[in-house]
């Protein structure tokens, strides 16, 4: 309920560098906004990313997920609207009738047993299976379009989440090596080095040449 | 009576010619610039112009410091960065497309929407309606070159809205490709940026 009562809601961008760079709002109008922000929070903190480039990344990576949920839903709201199509109770109907969308949104919400959607099925003579294979022979363009969109997302999340990674580590590198200078100072501090200071000519030893 | 006449006549033909050589063209510099924007379609694939963006470099790269990047490091991340939020606002716009319902092209679909294109359809039917409101007959000669000029229009119709949907799947097309481009030049910049 709380999805729908938010769904729409237009979504700022979370991290500081998407607002300074003026990123769009990744939502689209339906989309649950609550669901969103607490998927970003949780993928930030798994992450466990704190500066304002990683919180960004972090941002882009939870953005692909999203996109890739995205289409995963389209895909099977195509099939479906499809498969109502093919339901359809006059063939040349012109506009969506009442039984049309009651067994679109049937099969949406997975309600195969339904009275309507059962006697569509047998009065056209559909199975189940003929009836989904033939829905995504409809649209066999369209979801393989979709199916290439999705394999896009997820190599560019792969190259964000070792771009991340890289980034991380560089932090860590870098603090290591700050450490580590840090260190070689403090024992270069201990050392007594008045030996080599007495290895340089000084004007006493020249004077004593 | 006044009877409507489809035939046009050499003196109006010769007046339509002498009109179109009139116009050849925008003349005023406004009309010329909106003219010269004609041919651009996504902008897509002009380089980022951080000035023109009014990107405030100075906080970004404050910002960017943390991580341990220096001004020029933040600006070149930044103008990838902006180059992969277009493509990505680009990407929403095409899914909203997709999202709108399929037209199916039944007679009466094509009808309604080529008479919203051609206000000509509109104007044979009142020139049919006015002849057999004022003779009390139309000839069957006149009814079959109005229905066939409705045909042509129809047809210009569907073929015009098959246009409009292949260069739908090709504009996406396109844009899948510059996006790969951005996220493929981000992902190298941000590696780049790490291993340095």
């Amino acid at each position: 309920m709380t999805q729908k009562a938010n769904a729409g809601e237009q979504v700022v961008p979370f991290s500081q560098i998407s607002q300074l760079i003026g990123a769009t709002s990744p939502l689209l109008p339906g989309e649950p906004a609550d669901a969103y922000k607490a998927g970003l929070q949780a993928t930030i903190a798994e992450l466990g990313a704190t500066t304002p480039l990683q919180i960004y990344l972090a941002e882009k990576i939870f953005d692909c997920l999203w996109w890739i949920r995205r289409y995963e839903s389209f895909k099977r709201a195509s099939i479906v609207r499809a498969m109502g199509g093919l339901l359809k109770v006059e063939r040349l109907e012109t506009k969506i009738s009442k039984t049309t969308s009651h067994i679109t949104q049937a099969l949406l919400d997975g309600n195969l047993e339904d009275p309507v959607v059962v006697k569509a099925m047998e009065q056209h003579n559909y199975t189940l299976e003929i009836l989904t294979q033939e829905a995504m022979a409809k649209r066999r363009e369209q979801l393989a379009n979709v199916d290439e969109q999705i394999a896009l997302r997820i190599k560019t999340l792969n190259g964000l989440q070792s771009s991340y990674e890289a980034l991380v580590n560089r932090k860590i590198h870098i603090e290591r090596l700050q450490l580590q200078n840090e260190l070689l100072r403090r024992d270069l501090e201990a050392v007594d080095v008045e030996a080599i200071v007495h290895d340089k000519p000084t004007k006493t030893s020249g004077k004593q040449a | 009576m006044w009877k409507p006449s489809f035939m046009t006549s050499p003196l109006k033909r010769q007046a339509n010619r002498r009109n179109a050589r009139r116009s050849t063209g925008p003349k005023t510099p406004e009309g010329r610039v909106v003219s010269s924007l004609n041919a651009i379609k996504h902008r897509l694939n002009l380089p980022v112009d951080l000035i023109a963006n009014g990107v405030n470099l100075k906080v970004i790269c404050e910002l960017l410091s943390s991580d341990g990047l220096d001004g020029e490091q933040s600006k070149e991340l930044v103008a990838k960065l902006m180059d992969y939020e277009r493509n990505q606002a680009h990407q929403l716009a095409i899914f909203k497309k997709w999202q709108e319902p399929e037209v199916e092209l039944t007679p009466e679909v094509v009808d309604k929407k080529a008479r919203e294109r051609y206000p000509e359809i509109d104007m044979l039917d009142e020139m049919i309606q006015d002849e057999l409101f004022f003779t009390g007959k139309v000839s069957a000669r006149d009814v079959k070159k109005v229905a066939r000029i409705k045909e042509a229009m129809y047809r210009d119709w569907i073929k015009l809205h098959n246009h409009q949907q292949r260069a739908g799947v090709r504009d996406a097309k396109t844009a899948v490709r510059y996006y790969k481009r951005s996220s493929n030049q981000l992902i190298k910049t941000l590696k780049a940026l790490g291993n340095g």
